[in-house]
């Protein structure tokens, strides 16, 4: 549920993306796989491969094993490779709504090795900002003014509630 | 805040171990001088991993450095 929540945040562009990717990762894997296969056959034939005529008795079919191989092979690697595009589309959308500097904190997801960037900035974000009653802005929890229209605000522990009587 | 520190120590070291090794295999496979793959490896991977995991293990104790005891900056 929670998982389901995050990736409603992340933008829809991103997630089409990390889908094309998982669903055509197998394919190309599973294509792939098949043309290297039927490639050692051929050489295995021509008698180009000594280690190969060795196991000509044991490996049949052997397009149709390296075919398979690609398929789970090119499915972990692009299941990782969806998860981290996710991963960024979330860090994206999440800075926004937290009043963060959002390309600078995914620039930093992406480029900082070892997911520690991701780790960064799960240490380091805001509270979730609230928007202006009056203009819109997000004002973050610490914040008793908007920092766009000047709105004083008065922060409670459920969210942000306007002062009475005050607008500028 | 320590345990993000303590969760950045792991992921560096296993990530640089598992970059280090992967980073071997292709300069075997490409034929790349795997001296220069491991120095660029701990240049850009393994340095700036480290400094981050430092950054995090301090966090904890860095407010006391530039805040007063009202927890004003200086």
């Amino acid at each position: 549920m929670r998982i389901r929540n995050a990736l409603s945040i992340v933008p829809k562009p991103i997630t089409l993306c990390a889908t094309t990717i998982l669903i055509c990762a197998p394919l190309i894997g599973s294509i792939a796989g098949w043309i290297h296969g039927r490639a050692y056959m051929a050489a295995r034939h021509s008698g180009g491969l000594g280690l190969y005529r060795l196991q000509q008795h044991h490996v049949t079919d052997l397009p149709a094993i390296s075919s398979f191989i690609g398929f789970v092979g090119a499915l972990v690697v692009g299941a990782l490779f969806a998860a981290w595009l996710l991963g960024l589309g979330y860090v994206y959308a999440d800075a926004r709504r937290r009043a963060m500097p959002a390309v600078p904190w995914t620039l930093v997801a992406i480029f900082v090795p070892n997911l520690l960037g991701f780790l960064l900035y799960f240490v380091l974000r805001r509270p979730i900002a609230s928007p202006c009653p009056q203009c819109g802005q997000a004002i973050t929890a610490g914040q008793r003014f908007c920092p766009s229209c000047g709105y004083r605000a008065q922060t409670a522990p459920g969210g942000l509630t306007p002062a009475p009587g005050s607008s500028t | 805040m320590w345990q993000g520190g303590i969760v950045a120590l792991l992921l560096t070291v296993f990530g640089s171990f598992a970059a280090t090794q992967l980073g071997a295999r292709v300069a075997a496979a490409w034929h790349l001088s795997a001296v220069q793959l491991h120095l660029g490896l701990a240049a850009f991977w393994i340095a700036p991993s480290l400094w981050i995991c430092l950054l995090l293990l301090l966090l904890p104790v860095s407010p006391s450095l530039w805040m007063n005891k009202k927890g004003l900056t200086r």
